[in-house]
Order: C-alpha cells, then sequence, then structure tokens
C-alpha cells in the first residue's frame, strides 16, 4: 500500500511580512498542491493524505476552497484523506468543511470525527485512526483516543494526526495539541501521518519509525530553511514501512551569511547570484566585514545586484564596515582640518560612531 | 623636502617633456588649460596617486590624462631633494586595466622599491605633510579660501567675519564644510528622533502606542510604534484566536449535546401517545379492580353482617338486665355508705363533747384575775417605784454618841421603828433615806432631807405601798407579776373552752346527736350490702361491653343498609362482579398492545413531562445554539487580516527594524555629540599663531591701507580702513581678496610645514591685483621663496615678468 503523504499546505497565507513576494509566494502554494496530486498519481499512491493545515485559517474564500478541491479531486488513487489541523480546524458549523465537502469527490474523505474509519469501500485493507483539530489551539493530545480502540490485526492501522510533537518540533509547546512519539507507539497503530511541523521529521527514516512528519511542501519563512518535501510510505503485507523523501515545492527561504574582506569576496558573492538560479529563493543574507572604502562604495552600487537575482531580498549589511584606519584618515582630510579631527577622535570601540561620521563627511565633501 | 625636477611622458597633451626646478621661485608661464594645468596634475599624481588601480579607478582618476591620439600608458618621474640634498626619484606608470601600472622608488641610498603599494606608501612618508595637506594646502590649484568663501555666501547669506571665514577655511580644507555637516547631521538626528525623548528612551510626553502622534514623528518613533502597534495586533490576533477557540468549543459541546438530546428524544417521542394510553388503561383497570374488591367485599359481607345482627340480640338484652340489677344494687350501697359517715360524725361529736367538759372544768377551777385588775395593780407599783426614786435620793448618814448608857428609838421614814441600845462614850452610826426619826427620852427629832415636801412624798410612797400590799390580798396573790400571769392562763383557758364549744356546735350542724342517732337507726342493717365503688365498677364494665356489642350491631346494620342502597340483594352483587372481572379481562388485553415504560420512569406521568421537557430544551437549545452561530459569524467577520503566528514573524522583524534604526539613531547621536564637543574646542584654541603669520604677510602686501584689523581673542575679526570704517570680507576688491588669499596661504603652509623645508604651488595669484598691489605681492612671493621652494603658475607674461626677479621663466607650450 502506497500513502503520499503531505501536510501543511497553509492555502490561504498572505506573506504580509514580505511584501514584495506576498502574491507570488501565495499563489505558489495552491500549485504545489497540484504538482502534489500529480506526483502521487504518478508514483501510483493508494491514499492521498493530507495531515492537517491544507489552509491557513478556516476564513477561506469559496473560490479558493473550490480550487484546493479540484486539486485533489485529481487523484486517481484509491483515497484522498483530509484532516482538519489547528489552521483548519473543524467544529460542528465549520463553513470550511461544510463547502470542502460539498465540493469533494466520492473518493475524497474528511476525517472530522475521532471514530476509525475503515477504508474497506475504498478496496483497502486499512482503517483509519484520525485525530482531527477542533481548535486553533489545544493542550489535548487528539490522538489519546486510539489506544484503547480494538484493532482487527489483519488490517493495516493508518493514524493521523496534527499537532506538535516533543522532542521534533522545534517550538513544541502544550497549545498546540502536543503528542509525544513514544506513547503514539504505543498506540498499536501500524503507521503515523503527522501534520503541523514544518521541518521533515525523521530527516532519514529507519525500519522502526513509525510516526513521520513530512513538513510543509512549500516553505513559508525563514524558519523552514529547507527545500519543500513530502514522504511516500510504502507499506507491505508485513506493514514493514518503507519511506522516500520526496522534493516538492517552488520557493526557498535562505539565511546566509557572508564577511566580505577583500575585492574578491565580493565579486565572489556577487559572482553567486549573478550566475546561480535564486529567482526562487526569498534570501535574508547577513553580510559583514571590513573592506577598503572604494571596494564599500562599489558595495553600495552593485548590492542591488543581488537584491535582482532573488524573489526578495533581506538584506543586513550592517555589520559590513569602511576599513576606515588612522593611515586613511591622513590620507583623505588635512590635518587638523575638521574631518581629520572629528574621525580621529572615535576610538576603536567607537566603529559604528566612526563609520556614520565617515560617511556623513563623505556626503557633504561630495 | 623640494621639487627637482619632473618628467612627463606622456601625460595629457605632453608627449615628453622634462622640467628642472630650482629652489626659490619658479614661474611656470603657459596658456590656460594646456600646459599649466597638467604640470599641476602630473605632480599631484606622481606623488600622490597609486599606479595599482582597478579598471574603473583608471578610468575615473586618470583617463583624463591618457594621451588624447591614443597610447594606453601615462608616465611621471620626479626628482625630489631632501634636507641633506640628497636625490629621490620616482618613476609612475599608469596603464588601463586591472591594476596594468608601474612604480619604482629610488630613494636617497638608492634603494630600489618596486611593490606599488610600498612605493606609494615610501612616497607619504618622505613628504613633509600628509597627503590630504599635500593636496589641500600646498598644492591647491587655485584658491580654497575664494571657493569656501563664495559657497559660504551663497548658502546662508550669514555675514561672516573674515577671522571665522579663515578659521573655517582651515577647518574646512578638504571640502567639508562645517556647517553643512553640521546641519546635515542635526537634519538626520531630527529625522531619526523627531518627537523621541532620548533622555526617556520613550515616545515625547510619554505618547506611547495608546495615543501615537500622528504626524512629524522621526524615525526611531516610526519604527517604535510599528513594533507596538504589531504587539497590539499580535496581542489582539492571539486574544482573537483564543475566543474563537472558546467559541468553538462552547459551540461544539452544545451541539453534541443537543444531538444526543435529539436522539433521545426521537426514540422517546413516539412512545408518547401509547404510553398515556396506556396509563390511562391502567387506571381504568385499576379502577375497575378497586371496585371488583370492593364487589367481593360486600358479597362476603351481606350474609356475615346480617348473622351478626341476629347473634348479638340476646347477649345485648342480658346485659342490659345486670345493669338493672347493678343500679338497684347501687342504693344499698349508698345507705350502707351514709350510715358510715353518721357513725363517723357521732364518734367525732363524743369526742369534742368530752373535751368541752374538760375545758369547762379547768376554767371553773382556774382562779379569775381579769386584766383591769393587774392594770391596777402594775400602775400602783409604778407610782411607788417613781416615789421610792425621789426618796432614795435624800440619803442621811446619822452618827450618835451618847455619854451615858441610854435607850433610843431610831424609825427611818416610811419604814417600822427600832429600838437602839447607846452605851457610854460609843457611837452608833445609821443610814436613813429621805428622813428620820429618833426619840430620846421622850424627845421626838423628826429630819428630812431637803424642804418640806419629803415628808409628804414619804408618806404618800407609805400609803401607796399600804393599798399595793391590800390590793393583792385581795386578789389573793403575792406580786403583780403573779397576778399577771394568772390573769393569762385564765384567759387562755376561756378562750380553750369557747373553741371547743364552737366545734362541738360546728359539728351538729344545727341538729342534735339525738336527731343523729335516729337517722342512723333509719337506715336499718348495712351490714351485707356491698360497697358503692364495687357495683359501680361492675355497672361501668357491664355497660362498656354492651356499648361494644351496640357499635358493634350498629355497624354491621349500617353496612347493610347502605349495601341496600345500592344493591336490592347479595344475588345483584355476585351480577356485578362478574361484570367487573370481564371489563379488566378486556382492557388488559387491550394494554399488552400498547408500548411499555422505558427504563428509568416511574409513571406514565413522568415519562410524558420528561418527553415535554425535553422538546422544550431542545427548542432552547437550538436558538441558543444559533445565538451563539451568530456571535461566532459576527466574530469572523471581524477577525483580524494577519494570524498570530504571520504577526508574531512580522513583530520580530520590526523588532529588529527598531532596534537597528535605534542603534542608528544612537550612533548619530553620539557623532552628533562628538562634533559639538569638538568644534567647541576647535573654536577656542585650534589654530593659535596661525593669524600672527597671516597679518604679517597681509601687511607686507597691503603697505598702509589698513589702520588696523580687530582681533577676537587671536583672530581678526574686522579690518579697519584709514577713513575707521570697518571692512569685511565681502566689500574688499577682488584684488585685496586676491591678497588675503595670498597671505592666508602662506600662513596655512608656514603652519603645516613648520620648520621644514617644502614647495607650494600658486595657481595665477595675481589676476585681479593692480600693479602696486602686484609688486608688493611679488616681493613677498620672493621673500616667502627664500624659505620654500614656489611653483607659481600663470598665462600671464607680464606677472611671470614681474615675479621672477632674479630667476628665469620656464615657458610652457
Amino acid at each position: 500500500m502506497k500513502i503520499f503523504h503531505t501536510a501543511d499546505h497553509h492555502l490561504g497565507l498572505r506573506f504580509k511580512n514580505h511584501p514584495e513576494a506576498s502574491e507570488t509566494l501565495a499563489q505558489s502554494r495552491y500549485k504545489t498542491l497540484d504538482v502534489l496530486v500529480g506526483m502521487a498519481n504518478e508514483q501510483n499512491a493508494d491514499i492521498f493524505a493530507i495531515a492537517g493545515d491544507l489552509f491557513d485559517r478556516t476564513g477561506m474564500k469559496v473560490s479558493d476552497i473550490q480550487r484546493a478541491v479540484q486539486a485533489i479531486n485529481k487523484f486517481e488513487g484509491n483515497v484522498a484523506l483530509v484532516l482538519p489541523g489547528n489552521h483548519d480546524y473543524i467544529t460542528e458549523d465549520s463553513q470550511l468543511w461544510d463547502r470542502f465537502k460539498k465540493e469533494a469527490g466520492e473518493n475524497i474523505l474528511v476525517l472530522d470525527e475521532k471514530e476509525a474509519v475503515d477504508l474497506t469501500e475504498y478496496d483497502l485493507n486499512a482503517v483509519v485512526w484520525p485525530a482531527p483539530c477542533h481548535a486553533k489551539h489545544s493542550a489535548e493530545n487528539a490522538t489519546g483516543w486510539v489506544q484503547g480502540e480494538e484493532k482487527d490485526p489483519d488490517k493495516v492501522h493508518i493514524g493521523i494526526a496534527h499537532g506538535s510533537i516533543e522532542g521534533v518540533s522545534p517550538d513544541f509547546n502544550q497549545q498546540y495539541f502536543p503528542m509525544v512519539v513514544r506513547e503514539l507507539n504505543n498506540t498499536g497503530v501500524d503507521i503515523w501521518l503527522m501534520g503541523h511541523t514544518h521541518i521533515t521529521w525523521p530527516e532519514k527514516p529507519g525500519k522502526k519509525d513509525i510516526v513521520f512528519n513530512p513538513g510543509t511542501p512549500e516553505p513559508d519563512g525563514f524558519d523552514c530553511g529547507h527545500e519543500g518535501r513530502a514522504f511516500l510510505h510504502n507499506v507491505a503485507e508485513d506493514k514493514s514501512i518503507s519511506t522516500e523523501i520526496l522534493s516538492t515545492g517552488t520557493y526557498r527561504f535562505r539565511k546566509m551569511e557572508r564577511s566580505l574582506n577583500s575585492a574578491s569576496d565580493m565579486e565572489k558573492l556577487l559572482a553567486e547570484f549573478g550566475n546561480e538560479n535564486y529567482n526562487h529563493t526569498m534570501l535574508k543574507l547577513a553580510v559583514s566585514g571590513r573592506l577598503e572604502p572604494d571596494l564599500y562604495e562599489q558595495w553600495r552600487e552593485k548590492r542591488h545586484g543581488i537584491r535582482e537575482a532573488v524573489l526578495e531580498l533581506k538584506l543586513d549589511d550592517s555589520e559590513l564596515r569602511r576599513k576606515v584606519t588612522e593611515e586613511q584618515i591622513r590620507k583623505e582630510f588635512t590635518e587638523d582640518s575638521f574631518p581629520e579631527q572629528l574621525l580621529s577622535s572615535f576610538s576603536q570601540s567607537d566603529e559604528d560612531e566612526l563609520q556614520m561620521a565617515y560617511e556623513l563627511i563623505k556626503e557633504v565633501q561630495k | 623636502m623640494k621639487l627637482k625636477s619632473i618628467k612627463l611622458h606622456p601625460f595629457a597633451g605632453i608627449r615628453d617633456k622634462t622640467i628642472d626646478f630650482e629652489d626659490g621661485v619658479n614661474v611656470l608661464c603657459g596658456p590656460n588649460e594646456a600646459g599649466k594645468s597638467t604640470i599641476y596634475h602630473a605632480i599631484l599624481n606622481g606623488l600622490l596617486t597609486t599606479t595599482s588601480l582597478t579598471t574603473t579607478k583608471v578610468e575615473s582618476e586618470m583617463g583624463r590624462f591618457f594621451p588624447v591620439g591614443g597610447g594606453d600608458v601615462i608616465r611621471v618621474d620626479i626628482e625630489l631633494q631632501d634636507e641633506d640634498q640628497k636625490t629621490i626619484r620616482i618613476r609612475k606608470a599608469w596603464k588601463k586595466g586591472n591594476r596594468q601600472g608601474s612604480a619604482s622608488l629610488y630613494l636617497a641610498d638608492n634603494t630600489e622599491i618596486t611593490d606599488e603599494e610600498q612605493v606609494q606608501q615610501g612616497i607619504e612618508d618622505l613628504l613633509p605633510v600628509s597627503a590630504a595637506t599635500l593636496r589641500t594646502i600646498l598644492l591647491a590649484d587655485q584658491s580654497g579660501l575664494h571657493r569656501t568663501i563664495l559657497e559660504m555666501e551663497k548658502e546662508d547669506g550669514v555675514r561672516k567675519e573674515l577671522g571665522d571665514i579663515l578659521r573655517q577655511n582651515l577647518m574646512e580644507t578638504g571640502g567639508v564644510s562645517v556647517d553643512r555637516f553640521r546641519e546635515l547631521l542635526d537634519g538626520r538626528y531630527e529625522a531619526y528622533y523627531k518627537r523621541w525623548d532620548r533622555s526617556q528612551d520613550y515616545p515625547e510626553r510619554n505618547r506611547g502606542i495608546s495615543n501615537p502622534y500622528k504626524t512629524g514623528t522621526g524615525k526611531v518613533l516610526d519604527a517604535y510604534y510599528q513594533k507596538e502597534q504589531l504587539r497590539l495586533d499580535l496581542a489582539d490576533a492571539k486574544s482573537f484566536e483564543n475566543e474563537l477557540d472558546a467559541l468553538n468549543k462552547e459551540l461544539s459541546e452544545w451541539i453534541g449535546k443537543q444531538k444526543e438530546r435529539k436522539e433521545k428524544f426521537d426514540k422517546l417521542q413516539p412512545l408518547k401517545k401509547g404510553i398515556s394510553q396506556r396509563q390511562l388503561l391502567e387506571q381504568r383497570v385499576e379502577t375497575a379492580k378497586g371496585k371488583r374488591k370492593e364487589l367481593l367485599e360486600i358479597s362476603k359481607g351481606w350474609p356475615v353482617m346480617e348473622d351478626r345482627i341476629i347473634q348479638l340480640k340476646p347477649k345485648q338484652d342480658k346485659l342490659r338486665e345486670k345493669i338493672e340489677a347493678l343500679i338497684k344494687e347501687q342504693k344499698l350501697s349508698q345507705n350502707k355508705q351514709k350510715a358510715e359517715q353518721l357513725q363517723a360524725k357521732l364518734k367525732k361529736l363524743r369526742d369534742v363533747r368530752s373535751r368541752v367538759e374538760a375545758a369547762q372544768k379547768e376554767l371553773k377551777e382556774a382562779k379569775e384575775i381579769d386584766f383591769e385588775d393587774v392594770k391596777q395593780l402594775r400602775e400602783r407599783r409604778s407610782e411607788i417605784n417613781n416615789l421610792n426614786g425621789q426618796v432614795e435620793g435624800a440619803r442621811l448618814t446619822l452618827r450618835i454618841i451618847s455619854d451615858s448608857d441610854k435607850s433610843i428609838e431610831f424609825t427611818e421614814s416610811g419604814k417600822e421603828g427600832e429600838k437602839v441600845k447607846l452605851s457610854s462614850g460609843n457611837s452608833i452610826e445609821k443610814i436613813a433615806t429621805g428622813g428620820f426619826s429618833l426619840t430620846i427620852e421622850g424627845v421626838d427629832v423628826v429630819v428630812y432631807s431637803g424642804e418640806g415636801d419629803l415628808e409628804k412624798i414619804v408618806k404618800e410612797l407609805s400609803s401607796k405601798k399600804k393599798d399595793l400590799q391590800e390590793k393583792l390580798k385581795a386578789l389573793d396573790v403575792d406580786s403583780a407579776q403573779s397576778a399577771e400571769s394568772l390573769a393569762e392562763l385564765y384567759s387562755q383557758k376561756l378562750q380553750n373552752k369557747n373553741n371547743e364549744e364552737k366545734l362541738y356546735n360546728s359539728e351538729l350542724d344545727g341538729k342534735s346527736e339525738e336527731d343523729l342517732k335516729k337517722e342512723l337507726e333509719e337506715l336499718g342493717d348495712v351490714d351485707e350490702v356491698r360497697s358503692l365503688e364495687e357495683v359501680s365498677e361492675e355497672i361501668v364494665k357491664e355497660k362498656t361491653e354492651l356499648n361494644s356489642l351496640s357499635r358493634e350491631a350498629d355497624e354491621a346494620k349500617e353496612k347493610l343498609d347502605k349495601w341496600k342502597e345500592s344493591f336490592e340483594s347479595v344475588d345483584d352483587v355476585i351480577m356485578e362482579l362478574a361484570e367487573q372481572s370481564k371489563s379488566i379481562k378486556d382492557i388488559s388485553g387491550e394494554i399488552e398492545g400498547l408500548p411499555e415504560l422505558p427504563e428509568g420512569f416511574t409513571s406514565a406521568d413522568e415519562f410524558v413531562e420528561r418527553v415535554d421537557e425535553f422538546d422544550h430544551k431542545i427548542r432552547r437549545a437550538d436558538s441558543l445554539i444559533n445565538e451563539k452561530k451568530l456571535e461566532k459569524t459576527s466574530k469572523e467577520s471581524n477577525a483580524p487580516e494577519t494570524s498570530s503566528e504571520e504577526l508574531e514573524k512580522m513583530m520580530e522583524d520590526a523588532k529588529a527594524d527598531f532596534e537597528r534604526i535605534h542603534h542608528e539613531a544612537e550612533t548619530l547621536a553620539n557623532v552628533r555629540e562628538r562634533t559639538i564637543e569638538l568644534l567647541e574646542s576647535m573654536d577656542a584654541n585650534t589654530y593659535s599663531g596661525l593669524e600672527e603669520n597671516f597679518l604679517k604677510w597681509l601687511r607686507q602686501m597691503v603697505g598702509n591701507r589698513f589702520n588696523s584689523v580687530q582681533m577676537n581673542g587671536d583672530l581678526p575679526t574686522t579690518f579697519q580702513t584709514d577713513d575707521g570704517r570697518p571692512l569685511s570680507y565681502e566689500i574688499l576688491s577682488h584684488g585685496t581678496k586676491d591678497i588675503v588669499s595670498l597671505a592666508w596661504r602662506f600662513a596655512l603652509t608656514e603652519y603645516f610645514l613648520q620648520e621644514q623645508a617644502g614647495f607650494i604651488v600658486l595657481d595665477d595669484p595675481m589676476v585681479d591685483m593692480d600693479p602696486e598691489r602686484r609688486e608688493m605681492a611679488s616681493d613677498v612671493i620672493e621673500e616667502f621663496a627664500g624659505t620654500h621652494q614656489v611653483l607659481v603658475m600663470t598665462c600671464h607674461p607680464e606677472h611671470a615678468e614681474q615675479i621672477k626677479k632674479n630667476s628665469s621663466i620656464i615657458e610652457l607650450f
């Protein structure tokens, strides 16, 4: 049995903190969903499982819900399982999920109840044990009910849940449906399809692993610097699991730190963005180092090249400084003149002040 | 350090030319822009520009010096002479392309250096002043002073005094206007800190995000508001999300409960009619059963009651007879009781009578003294006591002495006289009260104490005593006390007798003992009769039994009477009974087809009530759920645009922005503070000594043109003309301005070179001077050239002639 496992699409995410790229990034998430369904079809997956947060919020536009459902409707396998996560949580009167179900095809199953779902009617010898979220925040472990239930040993038991996992989620916190791997391992379920944490876990799935968190298929922030990912689980007759990590998504959020201390450093950095393809990258670039004043000016002139090469640049080059030495000052300014005296008055510890004074003097001098 | 020669091969328009310089004045004469500025730039770059330049730098810095007609290399060789007259040679070549140039430095000891960086460093080390000073003071291509002044006049229109201008000129050599710098700083400072209170590190007037400034804010405050606004937005978003969670939870619970309720209701509701009917029929069965039971009782009781009435009749009669006999016996018992009472009374009368007789006898035997007698006796004795007291108060002592034996009679008044025998020579002493009499040999001597009344009192006393004695005798008592107690005794006995008599009479109650005895006899012999109690008790017992039987009979009769009201006979009852049994059977059959009361209910009423209650609860919950849904919808329609997760990221960014801007602003503030401090200290005393030289050179060139120069501290403020008018720099003529400029250049050159030998380039210094001033100026240049090498460049041959003095003119072409 092949399970294509994804989570945390966050359709409808607005990317307000990335004003330049927000529209592109928002749209790319829908495209990624299309791509994932296509991949699942190519891989002949039996199940397409979305372990929560397909949507970023419950108040979605109808047209956006339709767009998502239309993408999933294209899944050609036996059944698509869609679990409400903490962002698209289910309530008794959920307009989001009511609309979703209305639009959904016959082989889309919204897992909105904590009750076992037998997949026999989808020609699968499996039972799904869902742990849907009913709120954005909750200290409840929604999988708690699964352990006590009787399980037919002849069937494959698939748990599907959404929430933070102790020791796995970087922002593990008790208000996001907290879970513990050890407890999940003891629920009598053969495989747990998890969602919520945007990073992939385990990084290298082993034979004994049964709890899987694919991470988001389309990264959504600098705290999620890896590529987008999904899992393809192959559950054998003996219920052993082999898992393949699939690269998905278009955009990357990268953090880079560079130190520029010479013309070649600078040229290398500029060349990197001149040559390599970064136009799908959101870049947070921190540049530090010391450059000769003329090189520094060059940097100021040429750094926009990086901005043009990437989708969005958040550049912090406040730690990149002109090399303003005593010698330099003597070379440039008449002895005893005001600029010479002002610049010479700053000590090593006043480097920021020296830089700023130099820059201002240069501005006046021009 | 002096310039010895320069070779350009090629450089700008010059293909190959070597110029040798002498000590003192060197006049270079040539057309404007053609030759003289080329030489100037060759010197400047030969000394100060490295040959290690990037492609772009070669272009920007040296590009204009490449030959117009072609060629990608320019070269300048310079020879310098140091203090010890040793020659130092510099060779520089700049080529187009990246760092394609080359340079050599041959030091005084012929050491050769070819590393371009080191060559440049070596040259700069050899120079008497820093590179910048060389460029801006010694090799100034035109009057920096002039330019500064023009700029200043253009910019602020402030009439500055000459001294300030000179001082500022030095401060600003290199083209950095202090005022513009200050303006820039202030502008930036303002741009950062508008409406920000730096001392509190908080918005001015404590106007935080709750009451923000809308306009006129600086970058720091903007960033602060941005960050704070996001913080508020985040708090709002979080609280919105939590509230929505809570509302959803509540709603879920309500809807969940409602679902359960409806399921239960849907199960119960259809039973309601059947169960109501069942209840009705069950009630009818119960009623019928009750009726049947009643009929059964009647049918059984009817003959029993009839029989009972018959059975009871003789018993009742017998009891009635017995009670009649007992009532007769009761009358006899009453006589017996009366006789016993009479006997007792008679016995008591006998006793009282005997006590009356005894009392009478005792009275008769007692001495009769009445209380009037006792009273008289008491009075008499009281009078005696009184008189006695008066007499006793007069005591007399009498001593009788006789000279012979004699017999005398002595009588104390009121007492019996006594015979007293007196013997010769002896004396007798007597004591008398009140008075006494003494009879001696026929002579009576009567003596009374006091005046004559006492005798009367003694007599009265005597008479009273006698009277008392007579009274006591008459009463046959020995004392008044005894008379009193006897009187008391008599009175008691009399009382006793009267009491007993009264008792006796009261017992008789108007009858006599004979009457009573007669009454007793009339009652006859009652010895054999039972006591009244015994008889009465038996009567009560029998009557009670009779009552009980009567009641039993009455009840039976009553029942029968009642039954007879409904039924004519017991047969009727039995028929009715059969009907009821049938009816019960029929209804029970009907009940069997109806639903049973579910568990947990004790009655159909309770069931119906609960189902109705359910219905009511469901309706109420439905409306409440709708209200909650509306509340949720309205809440969701006011949802914050951005989720808390996104806001959190945005807030982190805004925080970082604020930190960065705040840091920048603080850095700027520090620069500004440092600038202000520096300018204050520079104003005070930085350039002392400079102006003296300036005035020295100036005076030499203007002669007596200015009477005096007003000084402010070390610096001149105003020049005064002959007629006493203050002359500020602006109103000096152009020629005079040139002189001021020249004097200032000399003063500055001396200031920087100090004792060292050096060189200075003057670019057409006398253009606007009149011939007289030119003469004086050329004298001054010659004098200055005595210490420092001077290169004068001019495009005016006549100026060249005037300046050259003893030297020759270097013709440029």
